[in-house]
């Protein structure tokens, strides 16, 4: 692969990785604001 | 969902982050000469998020560091969460330093590898904080995970002096490169190429500090869950929802 083949490869993989690192954070933060909410409305219910 | 000042802050920092990484981009692509063959040339920009990734993890590490002596010293689990946050980051931004240097060195050294002092005190860094994030999850207690944790951050700065002078005090294949004291020595760079470093330099200090706020409020957000559960238990449920309340809405 040429040297400019495999820049691009280097610069996919860290804007790759922080985008995957973005993505997981936002998916634990939906699912921890869900079971708050779940857990707040069975709260609302007592 | 309503945003408090907290909030906005966070999306300020973001859009902040994200306007530097546009023009950092720009810099380093449109603006930074090509090096010389000999250091690789189009490939030698690898450098200009190499060495800002080597910088945000050096700075993480220093978080943990700080954050787990305020941890052992106050028992305040903001410190702990702070600390677990940036140790998160600086894993994920040094695998990133050790995921392009192969790549640059590949065709410029004729080999991926050199268990050379730089390149090696690196991995052992990585891996003490790769231990460090498991080191959490060897007891179910949190507080005791994270006074256990605290220790390795605090003994883990050990290895940042040791990375960062290695190729000062042992022979490596490693390049000195420039440092802010001497932008210039022995690096060939330009105005054009200095500007784009620094650029990139203060792009990942952003995003790394903009991550760095979103992990820990997710740490906090655990933390209120947890207290909701346990607050079934001990039947202080309604102080622990409005807590939750709190960090959701921020």
């Amino acid at each position: 692969m040429s040297n400019l083949g495999w820049l691009f490869v280097a610069v996919m993989i860290v804007w790759l990785a922080i985008g995957l690192y973005l993505v997981t954070l936002s998916a634990r933060q939906r699912k921890l604001e869900t079971r708050i909410g779940q857990l707040s409305n069975a709260d609302d219910k007592t | 969902m309503e945003f408090s000042d907290s909030g906005r802050r966070l999306g300020w920092l973001g859009a902040a982050a994200w306007t530097a990484v546009s023009i950092s981009l720009v810099l380093i692509f449109f603006v930074a000469r090509t090096a010389q063959s000999a250091m690789g040339g189009e490939l030698q920009r690898i450098f200009y998020f190499h060495v800002p990734a080597a910088w945000v993890a050096y700075l993480a590490f220093a978080i943990v560091f700080m954050s787990s002596i305020a941890y052992l010293r106050t028992n305040d689990r903001r410190w702990d969460i702070l600390a677990n946050s940036s140790a998160e980051l600086g894993v994920v931004f040094l695998a990133l330093v050790l995921i392009t240097g192969p790549i640059w060195a590949h065709p410029v050294w004729g080999t991926w590898w050199q268990w050379d002092a730089r390149l090696t005190s690196t991995l052992v860094t990585w891996l003490t904080y790769v231990g460090y994030l498991f080191i959490r999850n060897l007891t179910t207690d949190r507080r005791r995970g994270g006074r256990l944790a605290a220790v390795v951050g605090i003994i883990g700065l050990v290895n940042i002096p040791i990375v960062h002078f290695s190729v000062y005090w042992w022979r490596t294949l490693h390049p000195t490169g420039p440092t802010p004291a001497n932008p210039t020595a022995n690096s060939g760079l330009g105005t054009p190429e200095l500007a784009a470093f620094f650029t990139s330099l203060a792009a990942f200090t952003l995003l790394f500090a903009w991550l760095l706020a979103m992990r820990a409020r997710l740490g906090r957000l655990e933390d209120r869950a947890d207290e909701l559960e346990m607050g079934v238990v001990s039947g202080r449920r309604r102080e622990a929802v409005v807590r939750a309340r709190q960090v959701v809405t921020t």
